[in-house]
């Protein structure tokens, strides 16, 4: 154990006996030197003097590009059709909806009491429809624009029609070919 | 000199001169630990004065930064190591390369042969020794730390620090028997 003890102390003694170097008496004025030579360090704060500015300016430019971008896609066209709830029981039409696009759209009835009598309420909302904007604008700017060709005309559904339930279903009987048959009597007379 | 003096944290002050002035401080307290810390990766006195220097040349230029000014020491002393370390690589690179010796130790230092392979036989012992272990028995060989100082710099716990050092000691031991007696 002794043993033990006394190489470890000649191991630490010779370990620092080697260490034991003091370092040139110039060392330090070598040092001051090229520190002098460095950019005096700036203080803590001196960082956040410069990434304010930067950041200020990247905040003014991301708001003129948006701004610019706005502006560069023209006034929105006027919507055409406004959405309208639709009254249950008019206009059947064909529904290829999804299922979960065709719960959306059931009506809700709710009902409320007004002076001891129960109202029932039926809406009727549209259901989000998955299309993309820009695809929507696209269309909408082509109807617009078939608008405004002179001597086009958009006719529409009259909305009282719509709304009284006029417009019946549309159904297509099936087409009869009857024969030609050769007219008889004077030009113009057809049967 | 105090070697606890340096764990008290220096006022925290802002301006540029104050800077100057408190890493002037830093600096002239702590050039013989950062030249030493080199030294006894390098064992030449050029080499590790050199790394020092660019040691606390690097340490000016994050002075500012640098939150914890009570902790300036143990910052420089593992810069300095990372340095030395690469110095350390670079020059064993160009040795290799040039197919040079590596510089015999000064014989004035080492005057007579038996204390010249002695020394040599030390350092590559060490030099052999993995990384954490052989930072510690550099640093516990200079400027008198105890394993509490050691602990402080390498900002590892002091029972980890005890166990490194005792590792360490045990295989250069049986490194240096190995050495002596293969050479007899």
């Amino acid at each position: 154990m002794d043993d033990v003890r006394a190489g470890v102390t000649d191991l630490d003694r010779a370990i620092a006996e080697t260490l034991d170097v003091d370092v040139s008496p110039d060392f330090l004025a070598r040092v001051r030197q090229r520190i002098a030579n460095e950019p005096a360090p700036a203080p803590f704060w001196s960082g956040w003097r410069i990434a304010l500015p930067i950041a200020a300016a990247a905040a003014v430019a991301i708001a003129i590009v948006g701004v610019a971008a706005l502006s560069t896609r023209g006034p929105s066209a006027p919507p055409l059709l406004a959405s309208r709830p639709l009254l249950s029981g008019s206009l059947p039409l064909a529904d290829v909806r999804s299922a979960a696009v065709r719960r959306a759209a059931e009506p809700q009835t709710r009902s409320h009491s007004v002076d001891g009598v129960t109202v029932l309420a039926t809406t009727t909302t549209e259901p989000d429809v998955l299309v993309p904007r820009e695809e929507i604008d696209m269309y909408r700017r082509l109807i617009a624009q078939a608008q405004s060709v002179p001597g086009v005309t958009v006719v529409d559904a009259p909305e009282d029609r719509v709304l009284a339930g006029l417009i019946s279903e549309i159904t297509i009987d099936p087409i009869k070919i009857e024969l030609i048959v050769p007219p008889v009597g004077g030009e113009g007379e057809r049967k | 000199m105090n070697v606890r003096a340096w764990a008290q944290p220096l006022p925290i002050v802002t301006s540029g001169d104050d800077l100057e002035r408190d890493f002037e401080t830093r600096l002239a307290e702590s050039s013989r630990l950062a030249f030493r810390v080199a030294y006894g990766v390098l064992r030449h006195r050029e080499d590790a004065e050199d790394v020092a220097q660019e040691a606390f040349a690097k340490a000016y230029r994050a002075f500012s930064s640098l939150r914890d000014r009570g902790r300036f020491r143990v910052w420089l002393v593992r810069t300095t190591w990372r340095l030395a370390i690469d110095r350390y690589r670079a020059n064993r690179r160009r040795a290799a390369h040039e197919q040079a010796v590596e510089a015999p130790p000064d014989p004035a230092v080492y005057p007579d042969v038996e204390s010249r392979d002695r020394h040599v036989h030390l350092w590559a012992a060490i030099d052999e020794l993995p990384e954490p272990l052989r930072i510690v028995t550099v640093l516990a060989a200079i400027e008198g730390h105890d394993l509490k100082e050691v602990s402080r710099l390498l900002d590892v716990p002091e029972g980890t620090i005890k166990w490194r050092l005792f590792t360490a000691r045990k295989r250069l031991q049986e490194k240096l028997r190995w050495m002596t007696s293969e050479q007899a």
